[in-house]
């Protein structure tokens, strides 16, 4: 990048800060700007040291824990910065995540606001992150519809035999993310190998993965799987023997689930939704033929569950409430998280490694991949995975004309930013209304369930009941004139 | 060379009392014929005028004219570091940028001093004509202030009328209306608690209540209030500083709104 654009960005970003008075991720500038993630962030470390003085900064930052408990990710106010620093053995990451000019940010909570939108409408964002796979690609709609079919046969056999309940099945897939998005990142770091083969088969591949660790688990788990394996044992969870179990027990295509199938027949249209389905069908399948196998990728897999906690707590209650949320709804959900997944690897994975540079690494084929395993003893409940929890917000945000009749007869039009949420409790929703409005923004926000329009003022009425008396206080210039 | 010297400070605290309410700052004139103060509040609605006569000092020199310009925060500082027994005297220099508050005890065994900064303040005196009010109403002071403060709760306007037989004030808001009737009184014994009426012709007009409650700070200084008003005209609000002086509060009364809101 030349000097100038340098300037020009910088320029930008002064106005974001300065002038529109924004938090200014480095996601968000770089999906805003088009530019590349790694990018932005020079572009906010530059702009952060040259204006000191006005700005708050947030740094994320990535490593191993000093006690021994596993990885962490983190966002850190400037001002923690060097005590988060010490928690940590070994630093992976550490760059300026926001810049914004509040100078106390009440809630670390709003960054994961300031980027919500962005990712919703611009799903290609992965084009701009510090990881690159040249081997993810679409797959053909007919490979995907056949995926489809084997995966509805799989997911309904499976589901009905564990989970007698509507929602246990996005449990099951959540977890899968959670492994798949360790997976990611193990690879990019130690082997860069492995990542472009997960990335290609979806969330497939991490079922696979699971079943063909022991397979492979020496030569491709590299020196950190081995190191974090030490320390991961005690964070491994319940929900995790549930898929060590499901390797175990032979899975029959041929028994069809009446039950799973409209669920899994929502969205004929959603091709990343099918693949995913698709996905986790060819992978079961393949866990079938391979049974039960390694336990050294287990390590890994925990290692990742338990930083993406970390993380998660960190982040505060609201996110946590999300997830909660999330947690209740119903199958439907499942095609949705399959984008979501490509954004986390895009957002979080870039933000632990990002410092390893942006050349996209040679990947070894799928089966060698195959980072992770649960192990039987696991007990920790992983964290539902960030992809679950951005599916939640999506949100819509259109201008609209509304055109009511005034009290006294007039016809008013206002442009308003309607702004829809798809599947947001109210309080959220509410919550984002009442601080977009206090921003001083004249724009008027609705919520999707509440249409009514609002009119800009009903100011006369109210000044009538202000002075009754219909008088007006007139001021002592009127009366006395200035002498010498 | 300025020096004036008052052997109740509590005047000069009350006095000061009665103005911090309007003003946050004020230049003090002084002159051969004594001190003199006027200014109006930051909306310009309100003025108050005070004089204190030299005569009516224990002391008072004033070789040549001055003008102190004094942040009355400041001033109301000092002065509470002044006993209410205390003498005080005021001292300034020709051009001096400050000016000495000293305060003697009765028993001369404590002297305390303080200086304060002046400030530059824009003069903007006004020419208040002599006028002949259609309407004088006196009344002690302390029932004013009730009045006042009563009818504040109701409305943020109050309206005088006054008659023949009396002064009416009033006020109407969201709780509902309020009306005080006070009628001459008759007989006269004490002349502090009487209310008596000199009108020409009967006037009526509208004052904002938060501007005649800051008046009634000067309550304390005098047991009487003088309403001075005609048509039209702003309201004198007077009362005596004991035998020195008096302190006249001027309000621009409220007008009929052409625009109807």
């Amino acid at each position: 990048m030349d000097v100038q654009s340098v300037k020009l960005y910088l320029q930008n970003i002064e106005e974001y800060v300065m002038d529109e008075d924004k938090i200014v991720t480095y996601k968000w500038l770089s999906k805003n700007l088009g530019i590349h993630v790694n990018t932005a962030k020079q572009l906010l470390y530059t702009f952060a040291t040259e204006q000191k003085i006005n700005v708050n900064l947030t740094y994320l930052v990535g490593g191993v824990l000093c006690d021994g408990t596993g990885c962490k990710v983190q966002i850190v106010r400037e001002e923690d910065l060097e005590k988060a620093k010490a928690e940590f053995k070994a630093l992976t990451s550490e760059h300026v995540y926001s810049v914004q000019k509040a100078k106390i940010l009440p809630d670390l909570g709003v960054l994961y606001a300031v980027d919500c939108h962005k990712r919703d409408e611009n799903e290609d964002g992965k084009r701009l992150s510090a990881i690159t796979c040249s081997h993810s690609v679409l797959r053909p709609q007919e490979e995907i519809g056949r995926l489809r079919l084997k995966a509805r046969a799989a997911t309904s056999t499976r589901d009905a035999k564990r989970w007698p309940t509507g929602h246990a099945p996005s449990k099951k897939t959540a977890e899968a993310h959670s492994n798949s998005e360790v997976a990611s990142t193990d690879g990019s770091k130690g082997k860069n190998g492995t990542k472009k083969k997960e990335l290609n088969t979806g969330i497939a591949a991490m079922f696979a993965a699971q079943t063909c660790k022991t397979k492979q688990g020496g030569p491709n788990e590299k020196p950190k799987a081995a190191e974090n394996s030490s320390d991961k044992p005690k964070t491994s969870s319940g929900i995790t023997m549930f898929f060590n179990r499901q390797t175990e027990k032979p899975i029959k295509p041929s028994v069809s689930a009446p039950k799973d199938s409209p669920s899994s027949g929502l969205s004929p249209k959603d091709s990343h939704g099918n693949e995913v389905d698709a996905s986790c069908a060819s992978e079961k399948l393949k866990e079938k033929q391979e049974g039960n196998s390694n336990k050294k990728g287990k390590v890994s897999s925990n290692v990742k569950n338990s930083s993406i906690k970390n993380t998660e707590q960190k982040w505060g209650g609201g996110k946590g409430k999300r997830v909660n949320t999330d947690e209740k709804l119903l199958p439907a959900k499942k095609r949705k998280r399959i984008v979501v997944v490509s954004d986390s690897e895009d957002s979080s994975d870039d933000d632990v490694f990002g410092r390893d540079g942006g050349d996209a690494p040679d990947m070894p084929p799928l089966p060698e991949v195959a980072p992770h395993h649960e192990s039987d003893t696991d007990d920790v409940i992983p964290p539902t995975p960030e992809a679950e929890l951005k599916r939640g917000r999506k949100r819509v945000r259109k201008m609209k004309d509304k055109t009511y009749v005034d009290e006294d007869g007039y016809i008013l039009t206002c442009k308003e930013y309607v702004f829809e949420s798809c599947t947001d409790s109210e309080v959220e929703q509410e919550k984002e209304n009442e601080k977009k409005l206090s921003k001083g923004n004249c724009e008027q926000f609705e919520t999707k369930k509440s249409e009514s329009v609002k009119p800009v003022s009903k100011e006369p009425p109210a000044k009538k009941k202000a002075s009754p008396q219909k008088t007006k206080q007139a001021t002592l210039m009127n009366f006395f004139k200035k002498s010498i | 060379m300025f020096e004036a010297r008052l052997v109740q400070s509590s005047i000069l605290k009350k006095v000061l009392e009665a103005i911090k309410d309007l003003l946050n700052e004020a230049t003090f004139d002084c002159s051969d014929s004594g001190i003199q103060l006027q200014a109006m509040d930051n909306s310009h609605v309100s003025l108050v005028s005070m004089n204190l006569r030299s005569d009516g000092f224990d002391k008072y020199r004033c070789d040549r004219n001055i003008s102190m310009g004094m942040n009355l925060g400041s001033m109301t500082k000092i002065l509470k570091c002044a006993a209410n027994e205390d003498v005080v005297t005021m001292k300034a220099q020709d051009n001096a940028d400050t000016v000495t508050f000293v305060f003697e005890s009765p028993n001369q065994e404590k002297v305390s001093d303080y200086e304060m900064k002046l400030m530059n303040l824009d003069q903007e005196h006004l020419g208040i004509p002599e006028t002949e009010y259609a309407c004088v109403v006196r009344l002690p002071a302390g029932e004013f202030a009730r009045i006042c403060r009563d009818l504040s709760q109701f409305g943020e306007s109050v309206v005088i009328s006054c008659t023949k037989e009396g002064v009416k004030f009033s006020s109407a808001g969201d709780i509902g209306s309020a009306n005080i009737k006070l009628a001459q009184t008759s007989n006269v014994d004490k002349e502090e608690l009487a209310v008596t009426v000199e009108m020409q012709e009967p006037v009526t007009l509208t004052f904002a209540s938060r501007y005649l409650n800051s008046f009634t700070k000067a309550t304390s200084l005098s047991n009487v209030v003088q309403l001075s008003m005609s048509p039209d005209v702003p309201l004198v609000v007077e009362y005596r500083i004991g035998e020195i002086g008096h302190i006249r509060y001027y309000l621009a009364p409220k007008i009929e709104d052409e625009d109807n809101n």
